[in-house]
């Protein structure tokens, strides 16, 4: 087994809302992420795909500890960064790095390359000097593309693409065994798009990384990912190798998911079966009771308005949370 | 694989200060107005040295002359020259708009900033104990304190400021809290850069355009409102002048001797009309998406 | 086949403080009597430019419309009247935008924006019939509830929903065609199959004609019957979409292909096609493509206009480069 690098135990992050403006009162609770289990082992990818509102990017979030979860523990290298603050988690936040969606605001407008790429490696209290810093971040942005002319420029004056190699370089310089990626190329275009997901792939190889891969291209997240996780609405309903996931896909949703994306090609694309789903997806401020798909379902039966439906394994690594797959439930029936 | 780089020859890159300042020199208006304020500031401080008349020695006997080419602007009922009084009162009026404005910019953007940023109960505490100074009317407020301590210049300056920085405080508060949400904020935690150096390398070059924008209202503010408390006998006192007594005076021999009036009016306006025209620059020059293109 | 829209070389440039660009830099296309007409390209390729300039919605100035036709029926879009060209906005051609929050206002009723375009062009309805029109075109959209919806605001709608009140918007005066800019871009993949669903009904349903403005080549794959693919300003390769998806001729549309992951087919490396789109305001002499080419050659650059090959009846493209018969690429 190879070493594990970023592990979530049952992990729940909810967000109260308050009305009130001087005596304020608790809403309701959105949860968010309701109960997330994952391991991510060295120099993988997993991928999280899911829709908007799914709760992927808040799992994000709360793994690298911007938020604090509200139950469940994070392990990040074996050490346990649950309930860690201040400096301690300050330490720990040299092994994991994170890289946003939109390059445009993930860099700050006011200061220089070399000042952005070099602020992680300040923040952890590296010292070095300035010709020094200067140098590495200089050889930072020849490692992912980037001249290292452009070192005094600022960030308005780049395109997309190359804003994310600055992006992507601020997430290596520390050297962290973890990256995550928050739709990392979803606001490029497509040819960018390749250079980048290119670039990652590299990156990887060479300094060994794991990385988790939100995204919600499912194509995208097939191409760069070892195994995938699925998530709706605040739970992962599937977890595969990228080969089982796409070959046999166990839980209605991913079956629908991945129906529903249209193929660049035009005759396959005539006889394309997809799995229309219908209505939208369910407040995360009051998910369903039992299995949180079962209102856009079209499997369902009456259990799974009743119980919540625990993961089965359907192959080697590969489980849904599905009624469907509880051989003893179906055989009853 | 690191490819060995040489860090020679970078090129150097422009600034969001340098673009800003770019669109502000192309901003005629803004470019006259600050022309204008670098040209008054520094007649009044150099006013001592040019005024050929100590601003206080009194001329009983002159009385009262128009403009000539002895007293270029005139003299007062007390033979004082008013080309002196109204450096001298350059001197004061800018002196309180810039001190002013520099006492409500550190306690504005301090309190605003860590309102903002701390968010929940403290912002929320904050903000009410904010909307209660808001509430207790001003001018009684510097009366109150007048009465208490005597006049004296350096409180005006600190009952000012103190008025001033609540709006201060509110927009700098505002632009932190959505400056917070940016992802280069939360970039910058995810790597474990601590609150204090979020705030200073992050948060505060952030804001600052705004406040910039704000200062160049705020001065002409504050000097409208030192001309306003000296026009009530509250400001700067005898025989010191701001404009503000000196309109004050003229009002009383505006019939008899209307260059008293004229003259320090036209000074404040121009001034106020050079600040705002700056400011309107400098707003353009920083925001380009707000002004039309 | 009637052509119910014909557009010839269309410029549209915009002259700002920072230079000229050359947004749309001499296109030519015809839209088909219901059919969809694929306009691809990337951001800043001038797809959605070419398209609110028809309108005459580029905001003027700084951009001007240079040159060019463009026929609707027998009246030209391009030098129609200000008034004439509003009142066959929204009655005969519609569009519906990527973002359906920032294109419906928050603070009017659904109903009231419903109806309003209907009343603007016909003052002869009254609001009932109005209305009952208004209610008739969500059902239409699939809104379940439409009688009750309509009279809610636009943010109490999802955005699959909110899509769909687009629709309904833009089809409630029975127009003959419909711009769809990037209608699903904003949408998640199980909303966006039902919206292009959706499409794909009404079309049939009332000979709509389409032009689908788009980068996702898996949306244009099961929508468009042709398929114009624009980088920067120009059309550098038009044809059917089996034209472009399987026999591709231009190095763009190639290089765009191999770019792209998808889900049919192996998990090999992507090509990614190397370098930047060129500034728009400092476009290089000759093809415009040429420093990310792979098949660049020495006339490429030179200050001449590209020959336009043709492959088919169907399928030309902008490009010295010739594919042979069974070329791999």
């Amino acid at each position: 087994m190879t070493e594990l690098m970023l592990a979530a135990r049952d992990l729940k992050m909810y967000f109260p809302t308050y009305k009130g403006v001087l005596f304020r009162k608790q809403d309701s609770l959105i949860q968010a992420v309701n109960g997330v289990t994952l391991d991510l082992f060295k120099g993988e990818t997993l991928g999280l795909v899911g829709e908007s509102g799914c709760g992927k990017t808040t799992l994000g979030r709360t793994l690298i500890r911007l938020y604090s979860p509200t139950d469940g523990h994070i392990e990040l290298c074996g050490q346990d960064i649950t309930r860690l603050d201040g400096a301690a988690l300050r330490k720990h936040r040299s092994n994991i790095q994170m890289i946003f969606q939109d390059p445009y605001a993930s860099l700050d407008p006011r200061m220089t390359v070399f000042d952005i790429i070099a602020e992680p490696i300040r923040a952890c209290e590296k010292v070095l000097a300035r010709k020094e810093l200067e140098k590495t971040v200089a050889d930072l942005m020849e490692t992912v593309g980037l001249s290292s002319r452009y070192i005094r420029k600022y960030p308005h004056e780049f395109s997309g693409g190359q804003r994310q190699r600055i992006a992507i370089a601020r997430a290596v310089a520390i050297r962290p065994k973890v990256i995550l990626c928050d739709e990392p190329v979803s606001a490029l275009d497509v040819s960018i798009q390749a250079q980048i997901l290119n670039l990652l792939k590299d990156l990887q190889k060479e300094f060994h990384l794991s990385y988790l891969f939100i995204a919600h291209d499912i194509s995208v997240v097939r191409y760069i990912s070892d195994r995938i996780a699925v998530m709706y609405l605040g739970k992962i309903v599937e977890l595969a190798n990228t080969e089982d996931l796409f070959g046999s896909p166990q839980h209605p949703y991913t079956k629908a998911l991945l129906s529903a994306v249209p193929l660049a090609d035009p005759r396959k694309e005539r006889v394309r079966e997809q799995i229309l789903l219908h209505g939208d997806l369910p407040s995360p401020a009051h998910p369903p009771s039992g299995c949180p798909f079962h209102t856009r379902c079209p499997w369902k039966m009456d259990v799974c308005t009743r119980v919540v439906p625990p993961n089965f394994k359907a192959g080697e690594g590969h489980h849904a949370a599905c009624h469907l797959l509880d051989e003893k439930l179906m055989t009853k029936q | 694989m690191i490819m060995k780089a040489a860090v020679v020859e970078a090129e150097k890159g422009r600034s969001l200060w340098q673009d800003a300042f770019q669109r502000l020199l192309k901003n005629k208006m803004a470019v006259i107005g600050f022309c204008y304020l670098i040209v008054q500031a520094s007649l009044a401080v150099l006013a001592p040295w040019i005024a050929s008349f100590p601003f206080e020695e009194t001329d009983l006997l002159l009385g009262a002359v128009a403009p000539d080419s002895v007293h270029y602007f005139g003299t007062d009922a007390l033979g004082r020259d008013m080309f002196t009084r109204v450096l001298h009162g350059a001197r004061i009026s800018l002196m309180v708009g810039i001190l002013a404005t520099a006492v409500s910019l550190a306690i504005g953007v301090l309190y605003g900033s860590i309102s903002g940023y701390m968010g929940g109960r403290v912002d929320n505490i904050m903000m009410r104990l904010l909307e209660i100074l808001y509430a207790l009317p001003f001018t009684f407020f510097v009366i109150i304190l007048m009465v208490l301590f005597g006049r004296n210049i350096y409180l005006l300056f600190i009952a000012l400021g103190a008025i001033q920085w609540l709006t201060m405080a509110r927009i700098v508060r505002g632009q932190v809290v959505s400056l917070k949400k940016m992802e280069y904020v939360d970039a910058a935690r995810s790597m474990g850069v601590g609150h204090v150096r979020i705030i200073a390398s992050h948060l505060i070059p952030n804001v600052l355009g705004t406040v910039i924008v704000y200062v160049t209202l705020t001065v002409p503010n504050v000097i409208l409102e030192e001309a306003f408390l000296s026009f009530l006998g509250l400001g700067v006192q005898e025989p010191m002048a701001s404009w503000g007594t000196l309109i004050s005076d003229g009002v009383g021999a505006m019939q008899t001797y209307p260059w008293m009036l004229i003259i320090p009016c036209a000074s404040l306006m121009l001034t106020l009309l050079a600040l705002n025209f700056l400011g309107d620059g400098l707003r353009d020059a920083l925001d380009p998406q707000a002004s039309k293109d | 086949m009637t052509a119910l829209l014909q557009v010839d070389e269309l410029k549209t440039y915009f002259f700002t403080r920072d230079g000229l660009f050359k947004s749309v830099d001499g296109i030519s296309l015809t839209v088909k009597k219901g059919k969809t007409l694929a306009l691809v390209g990337e951001s800043g390729s001038g797809k959605s430019v070419s398209m609110l300039s028809l309108l005459g919605l580029i905001p003027q100035p700084p951009g001007r419309i240079v040159g060019g036709k463009a026929f609707f029926h027998d009246r030209d879009l391009l030098h129609l009247p200000d008034r004439e060209l509003q009142a066959l906005r929204g009655e005969k051609i519609a569009m519906i935008f990527q973002d359906p929050m920032t294109s419906l206002n928050p603070y009017l009723r659904v109903s009231i924006q419903l109806t309003e375009g209907l009343r603007a062009h016909h003052n002869e309805i009254s609001k009932k019939e109005a209305r009952r029109r208004a209610i008739e075109a969500l059902e239409h959209v699939g809104i379940p509830d439409a009688k009750q919806r309509i009279d809610r605001y636009p943010h109490e709608f999802s955005g699959g929903m909110r899509q769909r009140v687009m629709i309904a918007m833009a089809l409630i005066s029975r127009p003959e065609l419909l711009i769809a800019d990037e209608p699903t871009t904003a949408l998640d993949v199980t909303i966006q199959a039902q919206i292009l669903n959706l499409l794909k009904n009404l079309q049939k349903e009332m000979n709509l004609s389409i032009i689908l403005i788009t980068h996702d080549l898996g949306v244009v794959a099961g929508m468009a019957d042709e398929i114009c693919v624009m980088y920067a300003g120009k059309i550098v390769e038009r044809g059917t979409a089996d034209d472009i998806f399987y026999t591709p001729s231009h190095p763009y549309t190639i290089g765009l292909l191999g770019s792209m992951p998808r889900l049919d087919s192996g998990k090999g490396d992507l090509k990614a096609i190397p370098g930047l789109p060129p500034d728009p305001s400092r476009l290089p002499k000759g093809c415009p493509f040429a420093d990310r080419c792979p098949k660049v050659m020495r006339q490429c650059r030179d200050d001449h206009p590209l020959p336009l090959r043709k492959y088919s009846s169907t399928q030309e493209a902008l490009c010295y480069w010739e594919k042979k018969e069974g070329e791999k690429t």
